[in-house]
């Protein structure tokens, strides 16, 4: 059963474009120029419930615009899209009762307060039973272990906590679908994987619908099922996240600090340097051809290490080899 | 592009919208009762600072009893406009206590418009007006309870108490709820002009200093030249500031029963306004990007 539908959708945002100098900039303020900017252009997909679906792409590619479009904050400039039946823009309210959001950059937990204080006002708010609500915050306090966090005031909790706390909030309500903006951005390695951890499993164990935007390929690959990717407004990519890993994801980059400067000596297939200076390598990794823990084990033997980084290419490099792919297929 | 949707028509799919959902009146008063708790439970949460911040008021009635002082010396006279000296410091307490106890909503809808925390707000199934109004109401109180302490400590130790009417408290307390709704109003209204302007804080400011001088802030409207008072019996600010400080010091209940009703004239008229900014700004939205 499709839970999100969204046709032709279209969002062009009008931009006060500020001209340069004293006098046209006063011109301009009786007679503003305006320019347009396409921020999502012609978008249509179809969720199912139970899915995980992540919605990537780099900067400025319309994922935070669509995302606003579908929980109804922001109405489109034209095109049609339901969210489990409500028209997000005419039925705001009735749909928020049934949907859950969180954004990584904003917060909905109040500042000077610990968050259980956030948890009653937002029980109240979705009109919630009060001793159902008691037994569903003690739940998530279990699974989220928020312990002693829900009576601390969030501005002394660490952003990962904050965070928690925001993505159990947002769970309350036992929201059919759960709206992801960036859940994870300016989180350490070891809070975004808690962070992905707990979306997976309110996906897997409670049959919550995810819609997670990133520009973060591990959120990806470690969260979701499938994976639309879009770019300058426009779905570039739609398939699984195996499919994405077996074709896009097979390059790794590993940043190491090494105890003695580089002199080379790393002779392996699908292995190249990208940068070296002094102590410090980057190197690229086609996990594809060689595994990384091969790769790992074989610097080891020749280089003492201090430091080791491995991470995804980043977003804009996915999307340049999907582009280069199509070109290649057609 | 595997999975992109064929859906229905338009009209068709126009046709399974689900039913409302339907509240209950006490469900939603408990809703915005609850934002407004958490709200005064923040601000409380500051009460050293708020008091420290007070500290000006009583520097502020000070000059004001010496000013009053001179203006009754040198007129030769007990009263002025029928005002007594305690009379006239005490209206000044109140007209200072309501304009202290207003909230910052203007900037705070200005900063959700346009720092997209207007995201947070729209996908919560509460009215976005009445969200800022209940919080406006739990701030405002703590607010009251601290202007009203110092400055009321400050006039009686330097004017002495006057004949408060103790039995009209309750009274008192609804017209204050009522102009503390209609000043939201006017608040909330230059605030939400940030769908369409960058910067409300230039409008506000005239507009509230407007508000100040017509509405008898720091003179009784007794004392305006003629002119002056005609042009303030017709603008809603005396609703929002002189009527109610008046009847603090001086309480009547016809004068009460008239400054509600014309009290709930200007805050129909206003929460319209307020309404229709409200309605016609959210749908032009831009909050562009994450």
């Amino acid at each position: 059963m499709a839970v999100i539908t969204a046709t032709n959708l279209r969002k062009v945002f009008r931009v006060a474009r500020k001209p340069e100098g004293g006098w046209a900039r006063l011109a301009a303020t009786f007679r503003p120029r305006y320019v347009e900017q396409e921020a999502v252009r012609g978008l249509s997909l179809t969720v199912e419930k139970g899915e995980s679906l992540a919605f990537i792409g780099p900067n400025g590619a319309g994922k935070s615009t669509t995302i606003k479009m579908l929980t109804g904050i922001l109405h489109p400039t034209s095109g049609e899209a339901r969210v489990l039946g409500y028209v997000p823009w005419l039925q705001r309210q009735e749909l928020a009762f049934r949907i859950g959001s969180v954004f990584g950059q904003k917060s909905q937990l109040w500042l000077h307060l610990p968050p259980v204080d956030t948890f009653n006002l937002l029980a109240r708010i979705y009109e919630l039973d009060w001793s159902d609500y008691l037994r569903r915050r003690a739940e998530l306090v279990e699974l989220f272990e928020l312990g002693d966090l829900m009576y601390t005031p969030v501005r002394k909790l660490s952003l990962g906590q904050r965070m928690r706390c925001e993505i159990a909030a947002s769970l309350l309500h036992r929201p059919e679908i759960l709206f992801l903006d960036e859940p994870t951005i300016g989180l350490d390695p070891v809070a975004k994987g808690a962070i992905r951890e707990l979306i997976r499993r309110a996906n897997r164990e409670e049959g919550v619908t995810v819609f997670l935007t990133s520009h973060d390929a591990g959120d990806i690959e470690q969260v979701c099922r499938r994976v639309i990717i879009v770019s300058q407004g426009q779905v570039v990519l739609d398939d699984t996240v195996n499919a994405l890993r077996r074709d896009y994801l097979t390059t790794k980059e590993i940043d190491l600090k090494l105890g003695v400067p580089f002199a080379g000596g790393i002779d392996l297939p699908g292995v190249s340097v990208i940068k070296a200076r002094g102590y410090g390598v980057k190197l690229s990794v086609d996990t594809g051809i060689t595994p990384i823990d091969r790769v790992i084990s074989h610097i080891l033997r020749q280089y003492p290490v201090q430091d080791i980084t491995i991470q995804n290419p980043p977003m804009e490099a996915i999307i340049a080899a999907i582009y280069r792919g199509k070109a290649v297929n057609q | 592009m595997s999975r992109l949707s064929l859906l229905g028509s338009p009209s068709s799919r126009m046709a399974s919208r689900p039913a409302p959902r339907r509240t209950s009146l006490g469900r939603q008063a408990v809703k915005y009762l609850e934002v407004a708790r958490i709200t005064l439970r923040s601000r409380w949460a500051y009460l050293g600072e708020q008091l420290l911040a007070r500290v000006y008021l009583v520097i502020i009635m000070f000059v004001f009893v010496q000013l009053w002082r001179t203006t009754y010396a040198a007129e030769g006279s007990v009263r002025l406009s029928g005002f007594t000296l305690p009379e006239m410091i005490w209206y000044l307490v109140a007209t200072e206590a309501i304009i202290l106890s207003l909230p910052r909503v203007h900037a705070a809808l200005q900063q959700e418009v346009q720092g997209g925390d207007l995201a947070i707000r729209l996908n919560k199934p509460y009215s976005y007006l009445l969200f800022h109004y209940a919080a406006f109401v739990g701030e405002g109180l703590v607010l009251l309870a601290t202007a009203l302490g110092m400055g009321g400590l400050t006039a009686y130790l330097l004017v002495g108490g006057f004949d408060f009417r103790w039995e009209a408290l309750p009274v008192l307390a609804l017209i204050y709820l009522v102009t503390q709704a209609l000043h939201f109003t006017y608040h909330a209204a230059i605030g939400l002009l940030a769908f369409w302007t960058e910067d409300v804080m230039g409008i506000f400011f005239f507009l509230d200093r407007v508000k100040w001088i017509l509405g008898g802030m720091l003179l009784p409207l007794d004392l305006f030249p003629p002119a002056l008072r005609q042009l303030a019996e017709v603008l809603p600010f005396r609703e929002m500031i002189y009527g109610p400080a008046l009847l603090f010091v001086r309480f009547s209940w016809p004068a009460a029963a008239d400054l509600l009703l014309r009290q709930g004239l200007w805050l129909l008229a206003l929460a319209l306004v307020c309404v229709a900014l409200y309605r016609l700004g959210v749908r032009r939205v831009d909050i562009n990007g994450g």
